[in-house]
């Protein structure tokens, strides 16, 4: 009884966050840009849905980070495709400017309290499970919508543009518009992700996104690496999964009851285990075959 | 691949079983359980826990009870400061104890509806964190009297004609002070050049780019220069400039002076407090901790050549410290 709160709530921020993941999926995995916008974007999806939702319109907030989001994406696919800067700058120097702009959004106070507003997840407040419910949805909405994108005629140029750009032009295809979608969709996800957390725990931060590129990423990878390839929709719901099995590891290093000072440590530690499982295993399925042979021979 | 997910889960479960089986104190009966989450990894943040823990001991066997505390770290992680504040719920402890803002919010919302309550420690505002008028909710406030610290500056140094305003925008406890510290100046009609930063080098560089233009600096308590202050006050001391801050730990590190809160017994006010609202169920307003405690750096006071008498004139408690001690 006791851990399943801990579990759910792990469950849930992994749904949140697997939205990042999406995002990231979308444009590191597709686009094959690293996206540094990521961290901005959060936070102005958190700024503006919790500034909507203090104002009495949660459900619109949601909608405006996304907006938001999108704007922010499309900044730096306009920094990269027109004005020629790199596009790991580009990503830099839009997250630099964002900070200015959820300060305002945020009228100009690091710290918006939203703990007397009404969210979101108040309509499913008494429920069990109503916020697990909640989260879920619109996780596996946007895993579904983002798929089906992809197989559209722009999903595939986006798609192509990062596998092969030069093919995806001599094609006629203008790369400059489907990196600059591409980015502002991604972005739109990673701002409706900071718009739900800053729901979920009723405060909006301007350090909140700090280091959710790398968080992204590592769930990308762990969910790549740990459920494996499975065609789009697979690769997706490992993205997803990976956010899930991060939450768990952290929440799990909470509970062993170790010094408070080593939570990041063990986390790495479990994190680097978790990705290096299939490499251990394989390299002990070949000493064991050797062994194997030795021994006959 | 179905079977390496099935593993996968089961491998989860069983760590989560064994997780449980290790690590819980079965609760003695008459035994209170105190959670204190600590935001991040920060001198004065430390100071304040010491003190509580300190404290709560002391209390503890004055009062005859058996208390137990765990400590909890965020890492200034909003993301585990909810996890923790699932997790000091669902563990059934009898109060939370946090230190700092964001721990505090994380705090009250994993606690709303449980009856748990939360008493935090050094918020600065209230208020303005939304965490007044909320069941169970109180604590102290170690609210900043920068007019009191401005005072001081210019009974030190009459002919200032030129404030630098040193602070990080990321900061919560900072922005109404400087409001405020604006407001003062600009009615004395002394001119002021703020420089913010969000990481320590910015600080740094914010610190460099206020040499030579001000005669003397005024930082809230904020955390972010406090992490800096030991290479920021090396700084002012050589170029001469008096640098005034809202907490004793950047005395410690260096700075002239503050007129504020003994964190010290801020703790251990909250310490006393939470005991309090446990033994008698009731759950009072927020307490602002008196300030008006003058620490003053002596070597730094002998480098600017500043005469640490004036001090005495200024309150009725001066503490005198250097670099590095405490």
């Amino acid at each position: 009884m006791m851990t399943i709160a801990v579990a759910s709530s792990a469950l849930e921020l992994g749904l949140i966050y697997a939205l990042v993941a999406l995002a990231l999926f979308l444009s590191y995995k597709m686009l094959n840009i690293a996206d540094m916008t990521t961290d901005g974007a959060f936070t102005l999806g958190c700024a503006v849905s919790a500034v909507m939702a203090v104002a009495g319109h949660p459900y619109l907030g949601i909608l405006a980070a996304m907006l938001a989001g999108a704007a922010a994406g499309t900044v730096t696919g306009l920094l990269q495709t027109r004005l020629g800067v790199p596009s790991i700058l580009a990503g830099i120097v839009t997250n630099a400017a964002l900070y200015t702009v959820n300060l305002a959004v945020m009228g100009f106070s690091s710290n918006v309290s939203m703990l007397k507003t009404a969210t979101l997840f108040s309509a499913v407040q008494g429920l069990p499970g109503g916020r697990l419910a909640v989260c879920l949805a619109v996780s596996a909405l946007v895993a579904a919508l983002l798929a089906l994108f992809l197989t559209t005629r722009l999903g595939l140029s986006i798609r192509a543009t990062g596998d092969n750009p030069d093919m995806v032009r001599a094609s006629s295809i203008d790369t400059a518009v489907t990196i600059t979608i591409g980015l502002a969709m991604a972005n739109a996800i990673t701002a409706l992700s900071g718009a739900l957390l800053a729901q979920y725990q009723r405060t909006a931060d301007i350090n909140l996104g700090n280091g959710m590129v790398v968080i992204g990423l590592a769930s990308l990878i762990i969910g790549e690496t740990m459920l494996g390839r499975g065609g789009l929709a697979g690769r997706l719901a490992g993205a997803a999964a990976g956010s899930v099995i991060y939450r768990f590891i952290i929440a799990l290093a909470l509970r062993l009851s170790l010094p408070s000072e080593g939570l990041k440590l063990v986390s790495a530690v479990i994190v680097a285990t978790a990705i290096a499982g299939p490499t251990i295993k394989d390299r002990l399925a070949l000493a064991r075959m050797r062994a194997g042979r030795r021994e006959v021979g | 691949m179905r079977t390496r997910i099935l593993s996968l889960c089961l491998t989860v479960v069983m760590a989560f079983v064994m997780a449980g089986c290790s690590g819980t104190k079965p609760a003695e009966a008459g035994t209170y359980r105190i959670a204190i989450v600590q935001q991040l990894d920060h001198p004065s943040l430390d100071q304040i826990r010491t003190a509580i823990t300190d404290r709560l001991q002391v209390r503890a066997d004055e009062l005859g009870l058996a208390v137990s505390y765990d400590l909890y770290n965020g890492q200034n992680d909003a993301s585990v400061l909810a996890q923790i504040g699932t997790q000091v719920v669902s563990k059934g402890y009898d109060a939370i104890i946090p230190i700092a803002t964001l721990a505090a919010q994380c705090m009250a919302n994993a606690a709303s509806g449980t009856g748990i309550p939360v008493i935090y420690a050094a918020i600065s505002d209230p208020e303005k964190a939304g965490l007044t008028g909320l069941d169970g909710v109180t604590g102290t406030s170690d609210a900043l009297d920068t007019d009191a610290i401005l005072d001081m500056m210019l009974a030190v140094s009459p002919q200032i004609s030129a404030v630098g305003l040193l602070y990080s925008n990321s900061e919560a406890n900072s922005l109404t002070a400087i409001a405020r510290a604006e407001a003062y100046l600009d009615a004395k009609g002394i001119a002021h050049i703020a420089k913010t930063g969000n990481t320590t080098d910015e600080i740094v560089a914010a610190a460099g780019a206020l040499v030579g233009q001000v005669q003397a600096v005024f930082t809230p308590t904020d955390n972010v220069v406090m992490a800096a202050e030991s290479a920021v006050a090396q700084l002012f001391i050589k170029s001469s400039i008096a640098h005034y801050a809202g907490a004793d730990s950047f005395v410690t590190a260096g700075a002239l002076a503050t007129c504020g809160v003994d964190y010290t017994k801020l703790g251990s006010y909250t310490a006393d407090m939470a005991l309090d609202v446990l033994t008698t169920g009731k759950v009072p307003a927020y307490h602002v901790m008196e300030g008006g405690i003058i620490t003053v750096n002596t070597e730094t006071a002998a480098a600017l050549g500043v005469d640490t008498a004036v001090f005495a004139t200024l309150g009725p408690t001066v503490v005198d410290v250097v670099t590095g001690s405490r």
